[in-house]
């Protein structure tokens, strides 16, 4: 996703926010007072810093653009999606940076950059084998699954990995046939890996279909919800896929040198948001397995850099003292369900926030440098798998999760993290296939296992 | 295996390169510094290139200063390729600007939040590791730089076919380039900044007495520090650049333009004792003595004075050191206690050699005396000797020189010890006569001064005073309307086949006489007057310019009219002897004339005398084989024309841009208009020379006379 801020924005709605309808219409709504809030923002001092921290940072990013085509049929669309993963050297960079200005040639070698590219259907593309866009859409997602590939040795694709996760969705919940909508098909059945056919119409149904993207794609239009979650999901489960091929290759004990870092927040929205859960069991699963071989937790973040918690935490940093802001460097604030609730998304439902997105949990945090960051960590065990506590000792990766943030914290754009910007520039030049990426990796996580660590 | 065979055939095939083209390649190659790169061209254009450096680069190479040169080439050290390619060339740039890069914007911006966060503490940078972090750090780190594009290196063949012989090129443009293909930058230094700094076209004519002689180091900008790494590649002028050819010096007074003259005089003197040793006649104008003057002896007394042109002989082998002395020569009006041995510049005018020189003296000094008749009509008087057996004409000479020494008496010009009066045959016994029959003659003015006039003129040896007083007493005779004058004229006219007794022009020298100022007038050339020489001083200034000698004429003392006469008598005798020989199918002797203060001397640009002897120097020099190098601050000051026609351009600061706009014009000047505004350094200048394709600046030397012996020491 692009930055923001790299343009001053202005308000030319406060105009319109003065008129009498808006007003009425707020003197209708219910306002957030003061004295009625139950929950106020506490900063809490972060742990201390840790020397301990990964060596390596692996951050993953998406972004897509919705092109015209040229295909003799009006307002054709293509969807051209990239994910980049780029894999930075913190160790190195620590020592490079010693001395400023940095030899460029030296500095490239701190970061090794792996991006999957891909071009699915939009509005009015109709490959040759089928006979809609939207069917076409599904087939190219399916096919763009199978081909995404991160490890050279191992060349298991990000199919199987999200096979996985299917196998973990509860059957409890049969979906409407793809061709409900287009053919009248009234079917309504659970999707089985690969590539399957209705047992109704009998016509080909693929096992992504069980993402349910293809309902939010439009066959007149743009795309850019469909595209989006595309990229939501792939990133996803990128981090999943790379987990499971380490697993594969009996390294996980490593990956204590390995932090990742996604854009946005450990959720799947949308359509395919019972992923969520799914995530979260594999993750567990995972996370189990690297506990026991390591005694520590994986290095998970997501960063958001927008949205409804960006723009509360910078709300609730203002104090009425000019220049004076409530948080100081290094503070953080865990959110509660309970705080959530009240102060940013009103509601009083009893069900948990994000219950049925959400794999994970946000915190507030301040960096040192005052950069302002909205960071969510998933759930990692049973325990952790709370927000209405907002007791950090759940959380035993804590103080290093505070401490990267202090390292990793860029000066380029507000409240954002270097990773993540050099991940979003390399999927802005889509050049080599990923498959690199983890070869690279494991190479550099052995190299460091062989050196003695 | 199949593509063994593949690259091996491939391999096979490729030429071998000959001897000749190895070597070739390898003259661009040395070009090449790896370590001295420093970016990347990512805009090229016929003008201008567009340069991204990164701050790691810049420090390496010591940075990039502007006005630095830069080179852009394909070409890859250490690889041998055929310069025959189109690849083959390096294209040479020079730094004008910062250019911005599409990130400018938010480069700005970060810096500005960075340098918000550390605002007030002295301590912390906003570049610092813990405000800025490395990411970021190693971004901004690029920066983009606007260059000149000057021209292109390439080798060329200047042999045959058959028995090749390449040479490296400069070619001032580039011929082609493809938007899309990068070029690698490098920055000059060391021997390959040396070879930029002194490149010559080979194709030039390598004149006998050619040779190169350093004048001082490459410099770019006024703050220059020892890390730049610039330090000791010396800059060389091809002397024989300036022979012939009209030299700008340009700069204000006290930025060392008069040490930039001794050094290009120090370079011309030198080649004396060269490889292919050539003698040049040097003339100095000093309007300000700064170079006649200079104390020959250190200020303490011990030995040479390192710093004065007039020892440039002590620079040479010591064995010709004696020699070489007299090779410098300094003239002036009057004495200088700085210079015991000058030559003065003064003139025998009672000398018959001299005569009309000396006439020509008066008249330059008499030339502000325009409206007054009496004096114009004399100036219009010339001494041409008649023929020796014309008896007739040559008693009206002797005669008109006669009564023209006795006005010089008159003013005050002292007379030689050997010259006396000599009457005889010069004037008419009836004359006598006459004037003694008036003596009695009580209708006419003064009888009794007729008498003596006549006493005195029969007298064979009258004294100069007596003299002076007979002809002043025999121009009122003959304006004497009731005197014996005019029957005597008459009876005389009638016998006589030449006319009046009294010739026009000696009536014009008589008419002097009768006014007290005219004399005193003329006096005013006194103190160029001796009444010990027999030679003409011009005459021999050319004598030594002629032999290759070094002539400094020193105007800061004496009358400053008097001081402009010599100096434009000495310059057109120059010119007109060159002339005469070039005439004849000669070739005349080159001489270089320097002419400090150009302003006054050099007609101003709104004037239009083409007769004056300085315009047709500068104008017509070349063809004599006469160099002018000229000195001003006042550029605006000098014809369009004598710019024009300038080959080599020395140029220092100038502090406004009324000077620099004219200089704008000239070559790539205009990129150094800033910092000839700016940079007030002594001796820092910009440097155009006829040989040399580029504008080069530079640090000029001091100017130092290294071996200073003591054996001088009293
Ligand atoms: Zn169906």
């Amino acid at each position: 996703m692009p930055y923001d801020g790299e343009y001053a924005t202005y308000l030319p709605l406060h105009r319109i926010s003065e008129s009498q309808r808006v007003k009425n219409l707020l003197a209708r709504s219910k306002i957030l007072e003061k004295a009625h809030v139950a929950h106020t923002p506490k900063p809490i001092d972060a742990p201390p810093q840790v020397l301990n921290l990964p060596k390596f940072i692996l951050a993953i990013d998406g972004s897509y653009a919705e092109v015209d085509v040229k295909n003799g049929y009006p307002g054709a669309k293509v969807g051209y999606c990239t994910t980049a993963s780029v894999l930075l050297d913190l160790d190195l960079i620590a020592e490079l940076d010693t001395k400023r200005p940095v030899d460029p040639v030296e500095f490239r070698k701190t970061e090794q950059a792996a991006s999957v590219d891909a071009a699915l259907p939009g509005s009015n593309v109709v490959t040759r084998r089928q006979n809609s866009a939207r069917a076409s859409f599904r087939e190219e997602l399916y096919d763009l699954f199978t081909e995404i590939v991160v490890d050279e040795g191992d060349r298991t694709n990000l199919l199987s990995t999200y096979e996985a996760l299917l196998a973990l969705k509860p059957t409890t919940n049969p979906q409407s046939c793809p061709y409900s909508e287009s053919h009248g098909c009234e079917a309504k059945f659970v999707v089985k890996p690969g590539c399957t056919t209705c047992p109704t119409c009998s016509r080909p149904v693929y096992s992504t279909d069980a993402l349910r993207i293809h309902e939010r794609f439009r066959d007149t239009g743009t795309n850019g919800e469909a595209f989006g979650l595309v990229m939501q999901v792939v990133e996803r489960l990128l981090v999943i896929h790379f987990l499971r091929c380490f697993e594969r290759r009996n390294v996980l004990q490593r990956l204590i040198s390995l932090a990742f870092f996604i854009d946005g927040p450990m959720a799947v929205f949308g359509p395919p948001a019972w992923l969520s859960s799914a995530i979260s069991l594999e993750l567990k699963r995972l996370n189990k397995k690297v506990r026991t071989a390591t005694d520590q937790d994986l290095l998970i973040l997501g960063i958001e850099k927008t949205g409804a918690f960006v723009q509360h935490f910078e709300e609730i940093d203002q104090t009425e003292t000019p220049g004076q802001q409530l948080f100081t460097s290094r503070q953080y604030m865990l959110l509660t369900d309970g705080y959530i609730k009240d102060r940013i998304l009103h509601s009083d439902s009893h069900k948990r926030y994000g219950e049925d997105t959400y794999f994970g949990r946000k915190f507030f945090y301040k960096a040192q440098s005052g950069a302002r960051i909205v960071t969510s960590i998933p759930f990692l065990s049973e325990e952790q798998d709370t927000i209405d506590s907002d007791d950090i000792s759940l959380y035993p990766q804590f103080a290093a999760i505070c401490t990267l943030l202090d390292r990793v914290v860029s000066s380029r754009h507000a409240n954002s993290v270097s990773p993540l910007i050099a991940a979003n520039a390399q999927a802005a030049i889509p050049l080599q296939l990923g498959s690199r990426v983890l070869t690279e990796l494991a190479k550099a996580l052995l190299g460091t296992a062989e050196n003695g660590k | 295996m199949t593509d063994i065979v593949a690259k091996l055939t491939g391999k096979l095939n490729e030429p071998e390169l000959s001897e000749q083209l190895q070597e070739a390649s390898q003259t661009l190659i040395n070009l090449v510094e790896e370590s001295a790169y420093v970016g990347e061209v990512y805009s090229l254009g016929y003008d201008e290139a567009l340069v991204q450096i990164h701050d790691y680069h810049r420090q390496q190479v010591g940075g990039i200063p502007a006005l630095s040169f830069l080179i852009a080439t394909r070409i890859r050290p250490g690889d041998l390729f055929d310069v025959r390619q189109e690849d083959a060339s390096i294209v040479l740039l020079r730094v004008l600007d910062k250019a911005n890069l599409p990130n400018t914007e938010e480069a700005l911006r970060v810096r500005i939040e960075t340098a918000q966060r550390v605002s007030g503490e002295i301590d912390r940078h906003w570049d610092d590791q813990a405000v800025m972090d490395p990411m970021t750090h190693n971004l901004l780190s690029y920066a983009g730089v606007r260059c000149r594009v000057l021209g292109t290196y390439y080798m060329a063949n200047i042999g045959t076919e058959d028995t090749q012989d390449f040479r490296l090129f400069f070619g001032s443009d580039i011929s082609n380039y493809y938007p899309n293909r990068g070029l690698k930058v490098f920055k000059p230094r060391g021997n390959v900044l040396k070879t930029i700094i002194n490149f010559r076209d080979p194709r030039s004519t390598v004149a006998a007495i050619d040779g190169r002689v350093p004048i001082g180091q490459v410099r770019y900008a006024s703050s220059h520090r020892p890390f730049q790494g610039l330090d000791g590649v010396p800059v060389q002028i091809t002397p024989t650049d300036l022979l012939g050819q009209k030299t700008a010096l340009f700069g204000m007074t006290r930025t060392g333009k008069s040490n930039t003259t001794k050094i290009i005089l120090k370079s011309i003197f030198a080649l004396r004792w060269g490889q292919n040793p050539a003698r040049i006649g040097q003339i100095v104008f000093d309007p300000n003595g700064e170079y006649a003057n200079e104390n020959e002896q250190d200020s303490g007394g011990h030995g040479l004075n390192a710093e004065a042109i007039k020892n440039v002989w002590k620079c040479g082998p010591t064995a010709q050191n004696g020699q070489l002395q007299n090779d410098v020569i300094t003239y002036g009006i009057t004495k200088h206690p700085n210079d015991p041995n000058r030559q003065l510049m003064l003139l025998n005018f009672y000398l018959d050699n001299n005569i009309q020189i000396g006439k020509e003296i008066i008249n330059d000094a008499l030339s502000d005396q325009g409206n007054v008749k009496y004096l114009s009509n004399f100036r219009d008087v010339s001494f041409d000797p008649p023929a020796p057996n014309d008896r007739s004409a040559l008693t009206r000479y002797n005669r008109r020189v006669l009564a023209y020494r006795a006005l010089l008496f008159k003013a005050g010009l002292q007379v030689p010890n050997s010259l006396s009066p000599n009457t005889s045959g010069l004037f008419n016994t009836k004359l006598l006569e006459a004037l003694g029959k008036d003596a009695q003659n009580d209708k006419v003015k003064s009888p009794a001064d007729y008498g003596s006039c006549a006493t005195i003129l029969a007298k064979q040896k009258p004294t100069w005073a007596e003299l002076t007083q007979a002809f002043e007493i025999l121009r009122d005779y003959i304006n004497d309307k009731d005197s014996g004058w005019r029957d005597f004229n008459s009876e005389y006219v009638q016998t006589s086949s030449s006319g009046s007794w009294a010739d026009s022009d000696l009536e014009k020298i008589l008419e002097v006489f009768a006014y007290p100022n005219g004399s005193r007038l003329i006096g005013r050339v006194k103190e160029q007057h001796t009444p010990d020489t027999s030679s003409d001083y011009a005459a021999d200034i050319y004598e030594h310019l002629k032999q290759g000698r070094l002539v400094i004429v020193d105007q800061s003392s004496g009358n400053p009219e008097i001081n402009k006469a010599s100096a434009d008598r000495v310059m057109r005798l120059i010119f007109e002897e060159n002339q005469k020989q070039f005439r004849t199918a000669q070739t005349p002797p080159e001489v270089l004339v320097y002419v400090e203060e150009a302003h006054n001397i050099l007609p101003s640009s709104r004037e239009l005398d083409f007769k004056d002897i300085w315009v047709r120097t500068a104008k017509e020099g070349a063809k004599y084989h006469i160099g002018l190098i000229y000195a001003t601050q006042e550029v605006s000051s000098i014809q369009q024309n004598i710019l024009r026609n300038t080959a080599n351009w020395f140029i220092g600061h100038l502090n406004n841009t009324d000077e620099t706009r004219e200089i704008r014009k000239f070559y790539d000047f205009a990129d150094f208009e800033g910092s000839i505004l700016r940079a007030q350094d002594k001796g820092f200048i910009r440097v155009k020379t006829l040989s040399n394709p580029y504008v080069i600046p530079v640090q000029v030397d001091r100017f130092l006379i290294e071996d200073i012996s003591n054996h001088q020491e009293a």
